[in-house]
């Protein structure tokens, strides 16, 4: 390259294309839900900013089905009229501290952008009279970026696709709140307008409180705000009805009942830097997977109280991935060396993540796996017994009435010669046993001496086996074809005789 | 924190004791450490938590076993491979392999820099002495490390050779001339107690301008001539197990090795071209009353057949030299086969064109009668390794269930060779003798490769001969079988 072109590339301006918008947006999560995520973390933070008592707080989600639209409205803050452009339109520059606040990347806002033809922020500061409203064309921006003709850079694009403006405010001064408007969901996206999946979605994900029938909630809230400097929980209502975490006294299994919580056991997950996190584990007796209905499942990583990417996140630590889902309870990180990734699926690389995880696998990954191991395989030993008395059982049947066919005899002694392989030295010396009593054993008709009947009497009760095989065969076709070979295997043999 | 430390060894055949990871044990139980030591997959541990893995490694041939090994406890790490270390022979031959197969970077060469194992301390491990503590673990009635009775230790670090067919200088590419063995007994003595006997694995002690200091220091710490040890008064031994180098012995070291109760005194006998410095060297050892001796013949490297059966041949002239005098000098052969240094299995073709895998496979087979070593006596080696050089190569080339069959039952009442052969053997042999040098040419190329379908279209197109000859490779099995049921009813 000569010094030249080095040069004049040097003065080329860089250009930030649209599909940063793109990357930004939609291409960020891979759910519709996750960009509720993003908002309720605004609203925290907003809440959390508000000067003095906030027991008022809250944050109201209303899905209106009829409108396809959705709402997100806290009173936090707000956004002061003068900060209110910047704020609602910049890209990546958020002013927000990472270490106080859950948000600081300032991408999180553009999460609707992907699945709404209009997404609208309204915001307003207390003591002031002027509410700020930004309107972006979502519609607008997805035919732009779709269109090959166009290339335009990000700053254009936005100037392109969104409106600012600020109006006198009719209500009272002394109002504060910001609202997310999304209008137009898509149809294809109505995860966005599903309720129900909304609720359990937020009720997983979001800062909110334990539900006040959780006899252990206020237990583990008394812990988690002495040991996590940052737990805090909000009032989150979805169209009407507040929001709690899903935990219940009552844990469903995915197969049998319901077991009760017998008690709440805490864990410090300490590495080398000192406590990077604080984990409750309702004490449970590990007989099985817990229902993946329950939305209980498996324990969850939170920062912030807000959950690290989904109920799967742990799982890896386990020795084998089901043992998580054993579990309830939640791992809260109380350090502040770790950031969530942008995505907010893990925490950015770095030592200190690696020390957390290192300690989770080591108070809970391991002992809990190895538990779960020991539980299971007593309880597999338990089966195998009750397997080899039912064996045994059949084997005495057999010598005492006599066998039904010469291949019954025969695996019978396969499934006793077994036993010899690999059962107890007890269960090895019966087994024994029965193999000698079942050889000698005789057939089910010489036992009931059928040698002394009369030929009436054979023929009737080979009447009486047809009739048998054919009612409580429940294959007909089968039953049928095998009357057809007893019958032909007696007629055969008396044109012999 | 007290951390948790899994020394490995992969599941390979072993006898030596993994001084490497009984460093690394040394080094942890220093620090307060836990430390377990499994050999193979061990599926217990991995309900266990560790804050390190350490597997070691050795011949490159374990490839598959060791590889298997580490991805096993990678999954045991969840993957956090940066807290699993390995080292050894084979990490510090293929490490760029082993990082592609494994997406570990191995630690290569010694232990001797703490930065290698990112230690917070400036301790070298390899300065440390082993701890035998940890072979207990392992060991069990099926299995057992030998040597454990035994200081295994070093008085020179790495060679200052760079023989094409040797590892040595490419992971300890810097000759040590002294390393203090007193050290290493102290301390070994202190935490595992008192051993009976020294084992040395110095690649190259000969070399060393410092030699009369390292024996003195062996005699210091009691290995003279005549010394015993324990209460049964049991007779202590040196051993430099990995051979002495003939081109470095003069009369001085040999004076100065004669202190010291080497039992066996072991040379190597790497090339015919050798041949003079090799009998100066075995002539001088003789001269100062070396009794034993254990020589390794290296084969498959760049010699042939007939060298390798001169080397040997040599060994059992000097034997039947020194039978009658009074010092009774016994030279036992211990041939090496060479493998390459990168070879993932035994089973390579090491290209040297004059040996292939039937004579490879043969050599192994006469060597199994003997479980190793070639021993001193001139008549059992003629039997079994030929008379010369050219009866060997007929051996060499007979079908594998000959060679393993080559006696009748009775062979001690029988006088000549020829007569104790079974009937087959002489066939076989009479034939050979036979062939032009291109028919041998042509029948070796057929059994080369030991492959039976390969065999078998030599034979459709050979003839005369040559035929005849793959007759017996095909039918080998019916042959024996019938020749030992005929010999048994008579």
């Amino acid at each position: 390259m000569s010094p030249r072109r080095k040069n004049s590339t040097l003065q080329d301006k860089l250009t930030l294309g649209k599909y940063v918008l793109d990357s930004l947006s939609a291409g960020m999560y891979s759910h519709p839900l996750m960009s509720l995520r993003e908002y309720i973390q605004n609203s925290a933070d907003a809440i959390d900013c508000l000067p003095g008592l906030t027991d008022n707080a809250l944050i109201d989600v209303s899905v209106d089905g009829r409108n396809r639209s959705l709402t997100i409205r806290d009173n936090g803050v707000g956004i002061p009229y003068y900060r209110a452009k910047r704020t609602m339109l910049n890209v990546g520059c958020s002013e927000k501290d990472p270490v106080l606040n859950r948000g600081f990347r300032g991408i999180g806002r553009l999460g609707g952008l992907g699945y709404c033809d209009e997404l609208r922020f309204v915001a307003k500061s207390q003591g002031e009279n002027i509410v700020s409203t930004c309107i972006w064309d979502c519609k607008k921006l997805r035919q732009m970026i779709a269109d090959p003709s166009r290339s335009v850079d990000v700053e254009s694009l936005i100037k392109d696709i969104s409106i600012f403006k600020q109006e006198k405010y009719s209500g009272s001064r002394e109002e504060h709140f910001f609202k997310v408007e999304m209008d137009g969901i898509h149809s294809g996206k109505s995860e966005l307008l599903n309720v129900p999946a909304i609720k359990s979605y937020l009720s997983q994900v979001a800062p909110v409180p334990f539900h006040p029938d959780f006899s252990f909630g206020q237990l583990i809230d008394k812990e988690l705000s002495t040991h996590v400097k940052s737990y805090r929980t909000y009032r989150l209502f979805v169209n009407g009805e507040q929001i709690f975490k899903p935990y219940r006294n009552i844990v469903c299994l995915s197969r049998g009942n319901g077991e009760a919580v017998k008690k709440i056991n805490f864990v410090e997950l300490q590495g080398e830097s000192g406590i990077l996190g604080f984990g409750w584990l309702g004490e449970l007796s590990l007989q099985g997977t817990i229902s993946a209905l329950t939305d209980m499942d498996g324990l969850r990583l939170r920062y912030g109280n807000i959950l690290i990417g989904n109920k799967e996140t742990l799982s890896g630590f386990f020795r084998e991935k089901r043992f998580n889902n054993y579990l309830i309870g939640e791992v809260h990180v109380c350090t502040n060396g770790l950031i969530p990734n942008s995505r907010r699926d893990d925490f950015e690389d770095g030592n200190v993540k690696d020390e957390l995880y290192s300690a989770f696998i080591r108070e809970i990954g391991i002992p809990l796996s190895r538990k779960i191991r020991c539980l299971s395989s007593e309880r597999s030993k338990v089966k195998n017994s009750s397997n080899l008395a039912t064996l045994f059982e059949n084997a005495n049947r057999i010598i005492k009435y006599g066998y039904i066919s010469s291949l019954q005899r025969e695996h019978m002694v396969k499934s006793l010669d077994a036993v010899n392989g690999n059962g107890s030295p007890e269960d090895k010396k019966i087994a024994a046993e029965l193999i000698c009593n079942v050889m000698k054993s005789q057939h089910i008709l010489s036992v009931l001496d059928s040698r002394h009947r009369s030929n009436d009497d054979i023929i009737n009760l080979f009447n009486k086996t047809l009739e048998i095989v054919y009612a409580e065969t429940s294959n007909r076709a089968e039953a049928e074809r095998m009357i057809c070979r007893l019958y032909k295997m007696i007629s055969e043999k008396s044109c012999g005789s | 924190m007290k951390k948790k430390i899994l020394l490995v060894e992969p599941a390979y055949k072993t006898k030596y004791p993994p001084l490497g990871l009984m460093k690394i044990s040394t080094y942890h139980k220093m620090k307060g450490d836990d430390v377990i030591f499994v050999k193979g997959r061990d599926t217990a541990v991995q309900y266990q938590y560790w804050d390190r893995v350490y597997i070691g490694t050795l011949f490159t041939w374990t490839w598959r076993e060791t590889i298997e090994t580490i991805k096993f406890y990678s999954a045991t790490l969840f993957n956090y491979t940066g807290k699993c270390f390995i080292g050894g022979i084979l990490a510090s031959l293929l490490p760029d392999d082993l990082f592609n197969a494994t997406g570990i970077q191995p630690v290569e060469g010694l232990l001797n820099d703490p930065r290698k194992i990112d230690q917070d301390d400036d301790v070298i491990i390899d300065d440390l002495p082993p701890d035998y503590e940890i072979l207990k673990q392992v060991e069990n009635a099926n299995f057992k490390y030998s040597n454990t009775d035994a200081y295994l230790g070093y008085t020179t670090r790495g060679c200052t050779r760079r023989c094409g067919f040797c590892a040595v200088h490419t992971f300890e590419p810097t000759y040590i001339p002294y390393v203090d063995i007193k050290k290493t007994v102290k301390g070994i003595a202190a935490n595992s107690g008192e051993k009976q006997n020294l084992i040395l694995m110095d690649n190259n002690v000969l070399a060393s301008p410092e030699f009369d200091r390292i024996i003195d220091d062996i005699e210091e710490l009691g290995f003279v001539k005549g010394a015993v040890f324990g209460k049964t008064k049991r007779k202590r031994i040196v051993d430099y197990n990995q051979g002495l180098d003939a081109r470095y012995l003069d009369e001085a070291k040999m004076k100065r090795l004669a202190e010291i109760p080497l039992e066996p005194m072991r040379l190597a006998f790497d090339s015919i071209k050798l041949k003079n410095v090799y009998l100066k060297a075995v002539q001088l050892a003789h001269k100062y009353g070396q009794k034993e001796m254990s020589n390794y013949i290296l084969y498959n490297y760049d010699d042939t057949p007939e060298d390798f059966y001169e080397r040997l041949k040599t060994n059992i002239d000097l034997n039947d030299e020194f039978k009658n005098d009074g010092t009774k000098t016994s030279i036992y052969s211990f041939p090496m086969r060479y493998i390459p240094l990168d070879a993932k299995d035994r089973d390579v073709d090491t290209g040297n064109g004059h040996w292939n895998k039937k004579y490879l496979r043969a050599v192994q087979v006469i060597l199994n009668v003997m479980k190793g070593p070639v021993m001193p006596g001139k008549q059992f080696f003629l039997q079994a390794f030929g008379r010369d050089a050219d009866e060997f190569k007929a051996i060499m080339s007979m079908p594998e269930e000959f060679i393993r069959n080559r006696l009748v039952a009775n062979w001690k009442d029988l006088d000549t060779v020829e007569a104790r052969w079974m009937p087959y053997v002489r066939d076989w042999m009479t034939e050979f003798a036979r062939l032009s040098s291109t028919e041998k040419e042509i029948l070796t190329r057929a059994i080369a490769s030991t492959d039976s379908s390969t065999l078998k279209e030599h034979h459709a197109k050979s003839t005369g001969r040559v035929k005849k000859l793959l007759e017996f490779h095909l039918e080998e099995n019916n042959i024996v079988a019938a020749a030992k049921k005929q010999y048994v009813t008579r």
